[in-house]
């Protein structure tokens, strides 16, 4: 009993551990997995930054809404990491308005991928609306990129400004 | 050389024989000779305990001497020399003392290895550093939990499963495979589940409550290749989430550590492959 005790608080951590073998006589078996007695502050700051959460099914993993299923958007990522490989060097010699949006598009959607799985790695967890957060930035990024692509230079014109500074 | 059989009778041995039995005899004779006391050989074994049934105790490094001339050569060995002559107390799974079982799963001079498999270091001033597998829940001692491990394995279904197959229909009839469709099962189905590999990934530490980890994905991905499963796109479908395998970024400390010279990461790396261009809408019923 005391082992089951055991394993069951293992995923909760040592302190609700501490705190149901103190007040145990006072409990029946089956409560087991219920709220301890006190809620100090510690207890609330070990449960924000507890590791493992969930159990999670395979519709909260999933999340709500894709433009694209998982495996395909693993694709899509790896494709314009290695198309960049190609149209970087392409950008020294063809510049002009499509290069400009080509350019942008790919390197544009590769960081935004790659910062979205830097904060799905380690922050999400944390603090769920930090996704939300950087999706808001990159729109609004990206909106400014576009600007900057019809109504001014362009990015291969202003690369070759700033080279030439 | 103190030949103790008469010669004549030697004669009746082949010469192979013969050599091997005057080794013996020689051998004998000189170990028999040889000094009972040597130096003892003292090595240092620093282990994390906790004991979470003393209240308020909090974890700690303790370290024991042992003589590594009255010890065999594995860790596994130290521990147990340990716990009979020293500390009862010093808690630790172990099973089958070969490497077969995964019990002895620990972490051991910064590695995840068996215990049982990995030889005390012979470093004179180093102590041998015992902790218990990385970024897991602790029952005691060296004993990590390891519930979220298994019901991620149950999650994958790890068992054939086969299409238009009745109940009343199994057993009746073998299910045939090529020698070529078996070999591709080498390198997979030796996995004993220690765990040394998914609590070796960074990815499973920070999120092993939604990544599989490389010990689960390569059972799942030695189901998927399995000719014998009909379930394939099924089982690629449960994969088809930002977390489950994708949290996966090559940096290889799987391969790089299981005890067993399995290659966890070349796994999930078929898997990515699989996942590119496989059958989508077979697999749409089991959404």
């Amino acid at each position: 009993m005391a082992s089951v005790m055991l394993l069951k608080s293992c995923s909760r951590g040592s302190r609700s551990l501490l705190l149901q073998m103190r007040s145990q006589p006072q409990w029946d078996c089956t409560s087991v997995t219920s709220k301890p007695f006190t809620a100090s502050s510690s207890l609330a700051v070990i449960e924000y930054f507890r590791a493992r959460r969930g159990p999670f099914s395979p519709e909260e993993k999933r999340g709500k809404s894709h433009i694209m299923d998982a495996s395909t958007h693993w694709k899509v990522e790896r494709f314009i990491a290695i198309g960049m490989v190609g149209l970087m060097p392409a950008a020294l010699f063809v510049q002009g308005p499509i290069m400009d949006h080509v350019l942008t598009t790919f390197i544009f959607l590769h960081g935004f991928w790659g910062i979205d799985g830097v904060l799905k790695d380690y922050l999400i967890k944390f603090v769920p609306w930090i996704g939300k957060l950087w999706y808001l930035l990159a729109i609004v990024g990206f909106a400014g990129l576009v600007n900057f692509n019809f109504n001014d230079v362009g990015v291969c014109k202003a690369i070759q400004m700033i080279w030439s500074l | 050389i103190k030949v103790k059989m008469a010669s004549k009778s030697l004669t009746k041995f082949s010469p192979a024989a013969r050599a091997l039995i005057l080794i013996a005899q020689t051998r004998t004779a000189q170990t028999a000779a040889a000094p009972v006391t040597q130096k003892p050989n003292i090595k240092k074994f620093d282990i994390y305990r906790w004991n979470p049934e003393k209240s308020g105790d909090k974890p700690k490094v303790q370290t024991y001497k042992v003589d590594l001339n009255e010890c065999g050569p594995m860790v596994l060995d130290g521990l147990i020399k340990i716990k009979n002559e020293m500390d009862q107390t010093l808690t630790f799974r172990r099973s089958c003392r070969e490497g077969i079982c995964g019990s002895c799963a620990m972490n051991i001079d910064g590695t995840n290895t068996l215990a049982c498999l990995y030889k005390i270091n012979d470093n004179p001033g180093k102590s041998v550093k015992v902790y218990p597998l990385p970024h897991m829940y602790v029952v005691k001692d060296l004993v990590p939990d390891m519930n979220n491990f298994y019901a991620q394995y149950k999650s994958i279904e790890p068992y054939l499963k086969k299409k238009d197959v009745q109940d009343s229909d199994v057993g009746k009839v073998s299910y045939l495979q090529s020698v070529e469709d078996r070999a591709k099962l080498d390198g997979l189905y030796e996995c004993i589940l220690c765990a040394c590999c998914s609590t070796s990934c960074p990815s499973y530490w920070w999120n092993s409550d939604k990544y599989l980890g490389p010990a689960v994905l390569m059972q799942a991905y030695r189901w998927m290749i399995d000719s014998r499963d009909d379930f394939t796109e099924e089982r690629l479908a449960m994969m088809e989430d930002g977390y489950t395998v994708y949290r996966c970024h090559t940096i290889m400390n799987c391969t790089k550590t299981c005890p067993k010279g399995l290659n966890p990461g070349r796994a999930i790396g078929e898997i990515k492959k699989l996942m590119m261009n496989y059958n989508k809408a077979a697999s749409a019923a089991h959404k």
